[in-house]
């Protein structure tokens, strides 16, 4: 991504869209939890390298000559360029304060159907990820043999963007899991609206991409981490959404319904491209 | 299976993921009191339109014949305000109409599960356990009952079946004899809590063991032992995590960290140990508060967790229906999220023990603790679906 494909976001009187912690600012009258997060649910900024996110993604979707489609050094310096593109707008500039964590998706497993794409590609994958740096624990997914076909995007969150992308060519970019954390789920559809136009509603694709580079995303040994939304996708039953969550040590894909008070406890991500 | 559990373990809907065992005893519950097993298929769709199912602990009077230290019950008792005010409780207690009319309201609601509590509920005076039974109705309600096991028989178990009830949730808070009987503050209770499971098992009763989890202990020898047990006799292990609250508020060190409380998930893997969190079936519940349990003092007061002393409301006052939605709109107890709230949550925890302070009279009602002041807005169902809720 360059800087001129990014139209300049609206500051606001603190200097930009979101807070200290990276988190979106809430408008007035938006449905969050709070206007201001205590961050007792959290996230910690995982560590990576884009050389081990490369390696890692190569093994566990067992992709030999991945170098062949991009290397690490492409990856890097694509995610570099995205991440200065980003801090050079000062609206925007407040998102690289949260946790961040880039991700690389690749044309070879992409689909017709995002749901058969996870089921039998990314969540296989990011489980074998996860248990390889975490040995001992256990990643599932509770919707094994049920996605394919089960979640369309939703139209107007940019989501639409990432996946012809996907289809066609390498996507590389970064992921911003807290963000929108204590956001309803249905205004995190919204808020996207006054969010500039490099700015997408984060998905399942490359919050699976996410996490099989970068597996320890929610690994909190003293404090609970944020269930993370993939709310850029949305179940055929409108009750539903579908998110990532850790279980203790352990990692889970599942859904639940979003039905009630608005939760402290989820949290939407933004996701950039470039 | 932990009381909180219930509901999930007994859905329809998720019956191909159960075990035999299960399929057996939802089977037999559905032959014998189809009414309430309906109700309870019934749960998973009502939570996930945003409506609680809780389980209804009823504490209908405080009698107890043991003084634990780690009571939290203790400051609702007659024995502990006689101390304090010379005074036993002078407010009004449960009758057996008002416990009819909590039955009834609780039925109306789609509500399935009572869980008799105190106290000890098989000391219960005036009205007895078997009046109050009998009024909740067995027939419309699956009925559990809280023991510390003390009078447990063979003779007791079977007239607890024979009156009603399903299950027992018997309290062991060591596996170490001398260590329980202190705990408890009664030599020879370990002894009577373990004919009591072969009494229960013998009467054809549901049966879990209860015991309270601190931070020393998580991972001590004698609580591998104690899950060896219940894993060898194929006996569910309700963990309760030690709370700041009643007898044990000024005992933080005993708090668990979540260091502790992951620890025990990874036990859940290989022993059959539960707390009220703990997924059943693929269903995550978290923290249960309203969602999935209240407690009725005998003053007629819904808390919103056993380990609390503040009210969302007074049935005697208010439907019920109205008080757990309210609840469920409480920006504390009305979210999804996946720790104890009351074990766990420092902030809320200075909160609760900060309002209750040295109040005498408990729980803090309505207004004076949880007020309309911590409401959140909702995502309805009828917004999402165009479905009227009901």
């Amino acid at each position: 991504m360059s800087t001129s494909t990014m139209p300049s976001s609206r500051p606001t009187a603190t200097g930009g869209l979101f807070d200290a912690r990276g988190r979106l600012v809430p408008a007035d009258g938006e449905l969050v939890y709070s206007q201001v997060d205590r961050r007792y649910f959290s996230l910690a900024q995982p560590a990576f390298t884009f050389p081990g996110v490369h390696a890692a993604v190569a093994k566990h979707l067992g992709i030999a000559d991945l170098d062949r489609l991009i290397s690490a050094a492409q990856f890097e310096r694509r995610c570099e360029a995205s991440r200065q593109a980003v801090l050079s707008d000062p609206g925007l500039a407040g998102l690289f304060r949260g946790v961040h964590v880039p991700f690389v998706l690749l044309p070879a497993t992409a689909r017709a159907d995002i749901g058969d794409e996870l089921d039998t590609v990314l969540l296989p994958a990011v489980t074998t990820s996860y248990v390889e740096k975490m040995p001992g624990f256990e990643c599932r997914n509770y919707l094994q043999g049920q996605l394919a076909g089960s979640i369309p995007v939703v139209p107007g969150v940019r989501y639409e963007r990432l996946v012809a992308s996907h289809a066609k060519q390498v996507v590389t970019g970064w992921y911003f899991p807290g963000a929108l954390a204590g956001y309803a789920i249905p205004e995190q559809r919204r808020v996207i609206r006054r969010l500039p136009e490099a700015v997408s509603l984060s998905g399942p694709l490359e919050a699976a991409m996410a996490f099989m580079g970068t597996p320890d995303i929610l690994m909190r040994i003293d404090n609970y981490p944020s269930l993370l939304a993939l709310s850029a996708v949305q179940p055929h039953d409108p009750r539903h959404f579908h998110f990532f969550e850790a279980y203790g040590w352990n990692l889970t894909y599942n859904q639940r319904s979003m039905v009630g008070a608005v939760s402290e406890y989820f949290s939407g991500g933004l996701t950039v491209c470039g | 299976m932990s009381l909180a559990l219930e509901a999930a373990a007994l859905n329809g809907d998720l019956a191909d993921s159960l075990s035999e065992a299960e399929k057996k005893k939802r089977g037999d519950l559905a032959r014998r009191k189809p009414y309430i097993a309906a109700k309870l298929a019934a749960n998973k769709e009502r939570q996930e339109n945003g409506f609680p199912t809780p389980v209804i602990r009823l504490a209908a009077n405080m009698l107890c014949n043991f003084q634990c230290d780690h009571c939290c019950a203790e400051h609702y008792m007659d024995r502990h305000l006689v101390k304090l005010t010379s005074k036993p409780e002078q407010r009004h207690q449960l009758d057996l109409n008002d416990i009819r009319e909590l039955s009834r309201q609780a039925d109306e609601y789609g509500l399935a599960r009572f869980v008799m509590t105190g106290g000890e509920p098989l000391v219960m005076r005036d009205p007895s356990f078997e009046e109050v039974v009998a009024a909740v109705d067995p027939d419309k309600h699956y009925v559990i009952t809280d023991t510390n096991g003390w009078f447990l028989d063979p003779e007791k178990a079977r007239h607890l079946k024979s009156i009603g009830v399903e299950k027992v949730q018997l309290s062991l808070d060591s596996y170490i004899e001398a260590e329980h009987d202190d705990f408890r503050n009664k030599p020879g209770s370990y002894k009577r809590v373990m004919k009591a499971i072969d009494a229960s098992f013998d009467a054809g009763l549901n049966l879990i063991l209860s015991t309270c989890l601190v931070h020393a202990r998580v991972r001590s020898e004698e609580f591998k032992n104690l899950c060896d047990f219940s894993k060898r006799r194929g006996i569910g292990l309700y963990v309760t995590y030690a709370k700041p609250v009643g007898s044990c508020k000024d005992h933080l060190e005993w708090l668990i960290t979540k260091d502790d409380a992951d620890y025990l998930r990874e036990l859940e893997k290989e022993y059959p140990v539960f707390t009220h969190m703990t997924p059943s079936y693929g269903m995550f519940q978290g923290c249960i508060t309203v969602k999935g349990i209240i407690t009725v003092t005998s003053t007629g007061e819904i808390v919103p967790c056993p380990y609390m002393d503040m009210s969302i409301g007074n049935y005697l006052k208010e439907p019920l229906k109205v008080i757990l939605e309210r609840g469920m709109r409480n920006k504390w107890l009305g979210p999804h999220r996946p720790d104890c709230l009351i074990g766990e949550d420092r902030e809320f925890i200075k909160f609760h023990n900060d309002t209750v302070g040295d109040r005498v009279l408990l729980p803090v009602p309505y207004g004076e603790g949880f007020s309309d002041a911590d409401l959140l807005p909702m995502i309805s169902l009828d917004k999402l679906t165009g479905v009227t809720a009901g």
